[in-house]
């Protein structure tokens, strides 16, 4: 018996590599999800893997960056925070 | 950005009301999420053992990027300065919430939150605070000033943190409940303008209850801190407190000994107390006659937890005092080869008209030597949940079956069965002997 395909839907599923469990640290919400902010996850609400090992929402991070008291660290561990380029 | 404060917010209060937390709690009006009041315990072994310490807590529009503002509201009304962060102002300096300069790592950032703002502020309350004063944190060795300072909190804790409370919350009782009942269905409203009001009535209206049931479970422990009392007195009664170094005359902690009148407002509190409770029956069968939402309700809880009770296999009956849903009996038999084996234990839960409100009074009736069971009777426990009785039933059973519970001091009602439980040994076999002597004559 032959089997013609006449369409098929592809389906596709994404999260952050990163653990399903894990939130941001500022905002308290799953990476996957949202930063407060923004409506949908991805592309336009991206996240910020520092090198200290602490990751944020981007727009949960800058808002306090961009803070004089935060004096440009992480609100982690308090360590200068610098993320990684690009697809490292 | 205020969006981003009240989302982060109301995850934080949401993970609050899921945790079992003894040590504190927080009350707030549902519209303006911003104003918190909370409520810390003084930690056990502290000289602020078991106070109820009141904190009026303020968010501000851009947290979490900025902390909180919290302003101390057990102050004596801006005359005591409960220790040397504590100021009687109400200011409250801690480097996390940038009321003080702190090191690096002790700043606040988004990271924090209320929970970690209140574990801080717990720290505060400390075994030791002579030495939280800057620049005393090496006089340990000040061994005179330490004790000095140390027994005059302990005599101003339990005036200003444990019996003024209770005594404001027994003489306005109506401000525990009445704002739910009112007909337009409005949720109580706390703390929106604590500036302006008396502070006395903000904490009636957020933890009125939670101070009179908590003061019953730790009655034994403040009997005991008073009766100490006021044996070390004996030769300084009626004299004033030493002042400390670091303290001024409007930010200080000024006040005489006088421990045996401590011991008449207590006794008196604790008669009230119970005179109140020994009212709700009266009080529940008015409503019984007017068929009362909460009268049917409770008629029905009571029903549906008897059903469920005849599938177990577990000996035990629960019935209404003479058929008031308002006063409940349970009767429970030790499981046989369990250490309650062979003793009937008669249990009284008293359940205010306002209930879940003000919280059910849980009494052992028959003669019962249990850690969970304090001197005069009240027993603590915890229900998973607050509203539903069969949570209280649940609760109290497994309170008494629990033959191997953790060490935790705030549940501690009975400090000489605790002592002997976590005790030697042989002490431990002693507090097994005498509840099985307890279970034997009941």
């Amino acid at each position: 018996m032959k089997v013609t395909l006449k369409e098929w839907n592809a389906i596709a599923t994404w999260h952050w590599d990163i653990p399903e469990d894990e939130v941001c640290g500022i905002c308290r919400v799953q990476f996957d999800g949202t930063c407060p902010t923004c409506k949908f996850p991805g592309d336009e609400c991206a996240l910020l893997v520092g090198t200290c090992g602490h990751s944020f929402h981007m727009h949960c991070l800058l808002t306090w960056i961009n803070q004089e008291s935060s004096k440009g660290l992480c609100p982690m561990c308090r360590q200068k925070f610098e993320w990684k380029q690009g697809n490292e | 950005m205020a969006d981003q404060c009240s989302l982060r917010l109301v995850r934080e209060l949401a993970q609050f009301e899921r945790s079992e937390q003894l040590a504190f709690t927080v009350a707030y009006d549902e519209k303006n999420t911003r104003d918190i009041q909370a409520l810390i315990v003084g930690p056990p072994g502290t000289p602020y053992e078991l106070g109820f310490y009141e904190f009026a807590i303020k968010i501000p529009p851009d947290y979490p990027a900025s902390p909180p503002t919290v302003r101390l509201k057990t102050t004596n009304q801006g005359r005591t300065r409960f220790g040397p962060n504590l100021y009687a102002s109400g200011k409250v300096c801690l480097s996390i919430l940038g009321t003080w300069p702190g090191e690096r790592g002790e700043e606040w950032s988004p990271a924090q939150g209320l929970e970690s703002v209140l574990l801080s502020i717990q720290s505060l309350l400390s075994s030791n605070p002579y030495t939280l004063e800057p620049g005393f944190d090496d006089r340990s060795d000040d061994t005179e000033n330490i004790e000095a300072y140390n027994s005059k909190i302990r005599h101003e804790n339990l005036r200003l943190a444990v019996i003024d409370p209770l005594e404001k919350a027994l003489q306005f009782p109506s401000l525990t409940w009445q704002p739910r009942t009112q007909r337009n269905g409005q949720p109580p409203v706390y703390g929106a303008d604590s500036d302006r009001q008396a502070p006395n009535q903000n904490f009636l209206s957020a933890f009125g209850d939670f101070s009179k049931q908590r003061f019953l479970w730790y009655l034994d422990i403040y009997k005991n801190a008073i009766e100490k009392g006021i044996v070390e007195e004996t030769r300084r009664h009626t004299t004033p407190f030493l002042s400390m170094p670091f303290e001024s005359s409007g930010n200080g902690m000024q006040g005489t000994w006088d421990y045996t009148k401590l011991k008449t407002r207590l006794e008196s509190v604790q008669e009230q107390l119970m005179e109140e409770i020994h009212k709700w029956p009266t009080e529940g069968l008015a409503l019984v006659k007017e068929d009362a939402g909460i009268a049917v309700k409770l008629m029905g809880q009571h029903e549906q937890i008897v059903t469920e009770m005849k599938s177990r296999t577990q000996v035990m009956d629960l019935s209404l005092a003479d058929g008031n849903p308002f006063v409940w009996r349970l009767t429970y038999a030790g499981r046989t080869e369990s250490r309650l084996e062979g003793g009937i234990i008669k249990i009284k839960i008293f359940i205010s008209p306002r209930h879940p409100v003000e919280q059910p009074r849980v009494f052992v009736e028959s003669p019962l030597y249990h850690i969970r069971v304090s001197k005069m009777g009240v027993m603590i426990y915890l229900p998973a949940r607050a509203d539903e009785i069969r949570h209280h039933i649940d609760g109290i059973i497994n309170t008494l079956e629990n033959d191997n519970p953790p060490y935790n001091p705030l549940m501690t009602v009975n400090p000489e069965a605790s002592a002997l439980c976590w005790g030697t040994e042989v002490e431990r076999r002693l507090y097994r002997r005498k509840l099985r002597a307890s279970l034997e004559e009941s």
